[in-house]
């Protein structure tokens, strides 16, 4: 079988996609920059990190990040670990299934979240995501860079990549996926260089915090296999026997750093457990279907639009320049994923930036040298390459990284001083009372009501966060996973209205609900003879029960 | 005879047969109804319709009735030779669409084949007896003479695009779709004559061509009943976010779905394949494969769209990849004469094939009202018609067109298919309403509604059923009708009946 024609990466002594730094760069800017310049001027990652970790926390992003309540009961499970020094194994925070099995799987994030919480309140939250969201992209602009040696493209990218993936920046644990699968695909594409297997020892070491951090540690495996799968390809499809040997030899290594991450996974209080877990959770078509972030993306928001802007970035690429059977594999991954679900699209995003712009950057290196193109388009290309050389050799000599680390320890000092400089309050995040009910629950408080409540799952989480330590239960959160399907399809019956919605009541003791004026569960209950209204203000209504459901029933 | 038969045609045979069977399928579209209802309007006072004659919500709002003559056609089939009739005309069409396909790709009838079926799977969710199907097949045809012009260069080919034109503005509102095919054509070119400077000469020449068809195209969609206004038709419901949300076709695909997953797969497979094979498809094609793939992903209705696009795409790039790995692969072979025994053999095949097609047409044809029971309320219309509970009614919006064909004029409609008359403010305050939120009851009230039909799912029927002023007349799997107890309320005494 004659060998198809993406040899550029089938020889692996050349790595055909070293970056092309030019020779000459030294001679664009032959004195290093002065040391004034080196503190006061910020590189374009510098730049990157400070309008990120700006717009996150001071900015208007800032409350944002906490749109969605999860972060509640994250922060108070943290304490309850902090508490006992023991991770839960059973439910404490609804009435409905309390004491049942629970996997409390992301409970190390939990614990820092806390520990962020303790020091600076939800401003602490927030800081602590935007620092990791900032991380993140930054380091994903210092990758593009280096792979790419084309700074224009690699901050072009980014953008981008921030732009989509800011569809998912909320303050929750798999914001520390997002830098993980970075640290991976670092480790597996210096290794793809060099063969070199110590590249890979580090993967299982990190995969025992990993696994402790968030669900997304799953892509720690898949991503090796991928890697393997184009080395297996390539070996089984190359006539050069040189090549098949060293491309067995990676897919071997791979392989058996990937077990032994697999066992590192283990390493979780539930042991492999987990995964049984985890695949009744991810196989479960009913809460794939039904939980937002888990459905298709709705390519009328902008975010998304960004993201196909990235596969179509993808594709030009594609079509202008060579490329690997692991480019083509990485791409149809990144972009099913992202079709699938909304919530793979950062990841997707960054995957696809980092396919992009080493090919974008050859692309450019062919127009440049092209004969066969119009005079035009070669000018522009050899006028970006300059630009971006220039740019580079910059960028290579600011990494001092002054401003970020400024900027970041000012944030902390604001955030240890209650978000206050002097009087002037600078950070003052919390959960958003337009879309929580902020009055409801201090309605609740008040009435000393702790249990029996509905309320939908979104606003679960705030009414742990605002209403657990002072002993309140609720009836169900976000943690669909733990709830199951079954009760989870009572709950719809309630919230879409469904025959028996009044049976669901009586089956779980429900003796309050706190709901939206404008639902439908309101307006049924407003009709019914056996609920009064209690409290209303813009955001929530709460109605009882006329004659209460005895709490000696409740389990 | 024998001539013919070769088996490669037989294999051509099977394509199209096994298209047509999977397009031969019940009409179930829920707007089929009202255009049915329209054609005859229009059959019967000679006349178009320029304002609503259905809803008692909206009356004598300008309706723009776009697909006027897809309604005629519809109405004149169903009058003349009834359901088979539809069925055969609208399977024939879609089947068509994708011969046209076919025809334009490359690698033999094998690979042609493969492709072509392929790319007709994942357009599956979106066939029936609706105008649509015409803008499928006028969209193949276009395509078809886009690709003759580009190999031929004569433009004499060009010029059957502006008569077409005029079929399409009258039939669907996705004529708008053949105008920028045909100007990302002229687009192409001109990017091709500006990075591929040795034919600049001929692509410049292609694009004044294009351009010049083009505004023959916009002078030919001119022909219409509402002159200039269909220009602005496709804007409207393009950029109305209540339509684009709430109507399914127009929301994003859902790939959590089974039968989205052709689709994914050919968005995917197209690029992968083209990047694999090494075998650049043509800018026109690119150009048009990113616009359509937005396109589709942004509303899976234009999935068709891309499929046409995609298919000779992913042909010609399993051409190439085939013929790098040394297969050689058969081409078409319209003439050959064959042993009298193999002549027989395939003659009896294509018989057995084009059997197995009439009778699944018949089939379908004779399950039409089978399929009707079951997916729509046919008992509970038959109840109104036989009880006359007090007008007027609100219903789901799937209904609308049912109810204006079984009810109309005696009872008008809520709400129906035509999202663009309603409007974005009523469609959302119907929804609302629908699912029991916010003051269902003052929206109920304005609209003077005394009787609801719903699906028991709704949660408004649910909420009815339990409410005192109200009271439940009918209940099947269906079905629920709920009617008013008001004082004035002049329905009949129904609750004998109820009770039964």
């Amino acid at each position: 079988m004659p060998p198809l024609n993406w040899t550029a990466d089938t020889d692996l002594t050349s790595t055909g996609d070293e970056p092309a730094i030019p020779a000459d760069t030294a001679v664009l800017t032959p004195q290093q920059a002065p040391v004034w310049a080196r503190l006061v001027m910020p590189s374009i990652g510098d730049l990157i990190f400070l309008l990120t970790f700006w717009f996150l926390t001071f900015g208007s992003w800032g409350a944002r990040l906490l749109s969605d309540a999860d972060t509640g009961w994250h922060i108070r499970n943290g304490e309850q670990i902090l508490g006992r020094h023991a991770v839960p194994y059973t439910d404490s925070f609804s009435y409905t299934m309390h004491g049942s099995p629970w996997y409390a799987w992301e409970w190390l994030y939990d614990v820092v979240l806390a520990i962020a919480h303790k020091f600076g309140g939800l401003n602490g939250v927030v800081v602590l995501s935007a620092l990791l969201i900032a991380l993140t992209f930054t380091t994903l602009f210092r990758m593009a860079s280096r792979l790419c040696g084309n700074v224009v493209i690699a901050a072009a990218l980014t953008l981008v990549a921030i732009g989509a993936s800011s569809i998912h920046f909320l303050a929750r644990p798999h914001l520390v996926t997002w830098l993980f699968v970075l640290v991976w695909l670092a480790a597996l594409d210096k290794f793809r260089r060099d063969g070199n297997w110590k590249r890979l020892a580090l993967l299982p070491v990190l995969m025992l915090i990993w696994v402790n951090l968030h669900g997304g540690f799953l892509l720690g495996l898949v991503l090796p296999v991928i890697y393997a799968t184009a080395n297996v390809w390539t070996a089984v499809t190359s006539s050069d026997v040189q090549t098949r040997r060293q491309n067995w030899a990676m897919a071997r290594r791979i392989g058996i750093a990937t077990l032994l991450t697999s066992a590192a996974t283990l390493a979780n209080p539930y042991g492999y457990k987990l995964y049984v877990h985890l695949s009744e959770y991810l196989g479960s078509s009913f809460l794939m279907n039904n939980i937002s972030e888990f459905l298709s993306p709705d390519f009328h928001f902008v975010q998304v639009k960004l993201f196909l802007l990235l596969l179509v970035v993808a594709l030009l690429a594609f079509a202008l320049t060579k490329t690997s059977v692991l480019d083509i594999l990485l791409v149809a991954f990144s972009t099913y994923a992202g079709l699938y679900a909304a919530r793979n699209i950062p990841i997707s995003a960054m995957l696809l930036t980092l396919v992009s712009a080493p090919m974008l950057a050859r692309a450019l290196d062919d127009i440049r040298l092209s004969d066969d193109l119009s005079s035009a388009i070669r000018r522009v290309a050899r006028s970006t390459d300059n630009f971006s050389r220039r740019m580079m050799a910059l960028e290579r000599q600011l990494t001092w990284q002054v401003l970020p680390v400024a900027l970041v320890a000012l944030t902390l000092v604001v955030c240890a001083n209650g978000g206050m400089i002097g009087s002037k309050q600078l950070l003052d995040l919390k959960f958003e009372s337009k879309r929580l009910p902020v009055q409801a629950a201090e309605f609740l408080a008040s009435n000393k009501i702790e249990a029996q409540v509905f309320a939908e799952d979104g606003w679960g989480g705030y009414l742990i966060y605002r209403l657990h330590p002072e002993g309140f239960s609720v009836f169900v959160d976000d943690r669909h996973d733990f709830y199951g399907e079954a009760f989870l399809k009572d709950y719809l019956k309630l919230t879409k209205l469904r025959r028996g919605w009044s049976d669901v009541l009586d089956r779980h003791w429900v003796n309050y609900v706190l709901i939206e004026p404008d639902a439908a569960l309101a307006n049924a209950l407003r009709a019914s003879a056996d609920w009064n209204l209690m409290h209303q203000d813009g955001t929530a209504v709460v109605f009882a029960r006329k004659v209460p459901i005895a709490p000696a029933m409740v389990k | 005879m024998r001539k013919y038969l070769t088996i490669t045609r037989l294999f051509e045979l099977v394509i199209v047969l096994g298209i047509f069977v999977l397009a031969a399928r019940s009409v179930g579209d829920p707007d089929f109804w009202w255009h049915l209802r329209t054609g005859q309007h229009i059959v019967e006072t000679q006349s178009i319709p320029y304002a609503d004659i259905y809803s008692h919500t909206n009356p004598g709002k300008p309706w723009i009735a776009h697909e006027w003559l897809s309604e005629v056609v519809i109405y004149g089939v169903y009058r003349s030779v009834g359901w088979l009739g539809l069925i055969v005309a609208f399977g024939a069409c879609i089947t068509a669409a994708f011969w046209i396909v076919f025809r334009r790709s490359d690698g033999g009838p094998y690979v042609a084949g493969v492709a072509t079926l392929w790319g007709a799977i994942a357009t599956i969710p979106f066939w029936g007896v609706r105008p649509q199907m015409f803008s499928l097949l006028l969209a193949s045809m276009f395509l078809y003479l886009l690709d003759r012009h580009r190999e031929s260069r004569n433009t004499a080919v060009l010029w059957w695009i502006p008569p077409l034109v005029v079929i399409w503005v009258n039939v669907h509102g996705g004529y708008a779709l053949g105008l920028a095919i045909v100007g990302v054509a002229a687009l192409a070119e001109l990017v091709d004559a500006v990075v591929m400077p040795h034919k600049r000469h001929e692509s410049l020449h292609a694009a004044r061509a294009l351009a010049v068809v083009l505004v023959a195209c916009f002078a030919a969609a001119l022909i219409n009943p509402n002159g200039y206004r269909m220009f602005l038709y496709p804007l409207e419901t393009l950029s109305s976010p209540s339509q684009q949300s709430l109507i399914y076709e127009w929301a994003s695909p859902d790939f959590h779905l089974p039968r989205m997953q052709a689709f994914a797969a050919l968005l995917i497979g197209s690029f992968v394949l083209m990047i694999v094979s090494g075998k650049r498809a043509p800018t026109r094609d690119l150009l048009l494969l990113v616009l359509t793939g937005y396109a589709a992903l942004r509303s899976s209705r234009h999935i068709p769209l891309f499929v046409l696009v995609a298919v000779p795409v992913v042909a010609a790039s399993l051409k190439a990849l085939l013929e790098v790995h040394g297969w050689k692969l058969v081409s078409r072979q319209d003439w050959a004469t064959l042993p009298t025994r193999k002549a027989v053999l395939h003659a009896t095949l294509a018989l057995v094939l084009v059997g197995a097609g009439a009778t699944r047409a018949l089939q379908v044809a004779n399950s039409q009202k089978a399929f009707e029971t079951s997916e729509l309320p046919t008992s509970a219309v038959t109840f109104i018609k036989q009880q006359h509970p007090p007008g007027p009614i609100f219903h789901s919006y799937e209904w609308g067109g049912y109810l204006i064909w079984q009810l109309y004029p005696e009872y008008r409609v809520f709400i129906d298919g035509r999202a663009d008359l309603y409007g974005d403010a009523f469609l959302e305050e119907f929804v609302r309403t629908y699912k029991a939120e916010n003051d269902w009851r003052n929206v109920l009230r304005k609209f003077d509604v005394n009787t609801v039909v719903l699906p028991p799912e709704a949660p408004l029927a649910v909420l009815l059923q339990e409410e005192p002023s109200w009271r439940t007349v009918f209940s099947d799997n269906q079905a629920v009708i709920c009617v008013r107890r008001d004082p004035q309320s002049t329905a009949p005494d129904t609750t004998a009946l109820a009770q039964q």
